[in-house]
């Protein structure tokens, strides 16, 4: 399991986020007509370390939450429900394949532009987006020699 | 022409009672010992120009840098070495060390009798790892074997 899956699953079973955005917490896209709030998951960057020998299991990724809502104050509580969640977790086993998690630092925080509703119909969107460094155990295997 | 990458190169000591050697796990960096000699000057009066010869040579230091691991058995034998105060002698103090390069077309073992003089960890940070330079002090002459 990725790490952007791996925090999807573990945000999916956190009630003081579900109860507002409910299974709306998806990775890189978010379904057609979907109702707000939601939540959606952008793995921006992963690295991976390396001794000489072999892969040192040790991974580090950035990934983007986005924060979606109807209003703005909506978007910004969404966004902290998520950053109570996330920031200082460490030293522990998330996701369906038991992802170690060794630390998760909330970077930086930005607004993002404001979705503009097509027509009368639609809605527009708030949308606030944090940026957390994540490390964890990779399972790899040794280098052959 | 064959080269010699630095990935897949290893280093190794004999332990405490042993002539068994142990690879250090996890090492992210090595440089090895580097000989050199130092200058005595022989000018004398009848001298074209200045003179001199080499002293005896100097091993150097090899130095090179780990992930710790306070579970992994080489790590804890280097702190080991490095902490212990029993018997300060030669005999006790000496071990022997191996840095083995993987080249293109074979592998070079660079052998030596030395002793670890430091273990130093890294600066600890948010985003970072543990880690530690190791110092290890050449005695006598490093010796190299070529096998193709």
């Amino acid at each position: 399991m990725s790490i952007e899956t791996a925090i999807r699953s573990y945000l999916l079973t956190q009630s003081a986020l579900t109860t507002t955005a409910s299974t709306r917490i998806s990775v890189q896209t978010r379904d057609q007509g979907q109702s707000l709030p939601a939540v959606v998951i952008h793995l921006i960057d992963e690295q991976h370390g390396h001794y000489l020998t072999a892969a040192n299991t040790w991974g580090m990724a950035r990934l983007q939450i986005d924060s979606l809502a109807t209003t703005y104050p909506n978007a910004e509580s969404i966004d902290v429900l998520v950053r109570n969640e996330l920031e200082g977790m460490g030293g522990t086993t998330i996701g369906t394949s038991s992802t170690y998690v060794t630390s998760v630092i909330h970077d930086d925080r930005r607004m993002l532009p404001y979705a503009n509703p097509k027509d009368a119909s639609d809605v527009g969107i708030y949308g606030i987006s944090s940026d957390y460094f994540v490390q964890f155990a990779l399972a790899v295997s040794a280098i052959s020699t | 022409m064959p080269v010699t990458p630095g990935h897949r190169t290893t280093v190794a000591v004999t332990t405490s009672g042993s002539t068994t050697l142990v690879a250090f796990a996890q090492v992210t960096s090595i440089t090895p010992a580097g000989p050199t000699r130092n200058d005595i000057e022989t000018t004398h009066l009848g001298s074209d120009a200045r003179e001199f010869i080499g002293t005896l040579n100097d091993g150097g230091e090899l130095t090179f840098t780990i992930e710790y691991d306070p579970a992994a058995a080489s790590h804890v034998e280097a702190i080991t070495q490095i902490n212990s105060t029993a018997n300060q002698t030669l005999a006790s103090q000496s071990k022997t060390f191996r840095v083995v390069t993987a080249a293109t077309t074979g592998t070079e073992n660079f052998n030596f009798s030395g002793y670890i003089k430091g273990f130093v960890p890294g600066e600890l940070t948010v985003d970072g790892l543990f880690t530690a330079e190791i110092t290890a002090k050449v005695s006598g002459l490093i010796t190299r074997t070529y096998t193709t």
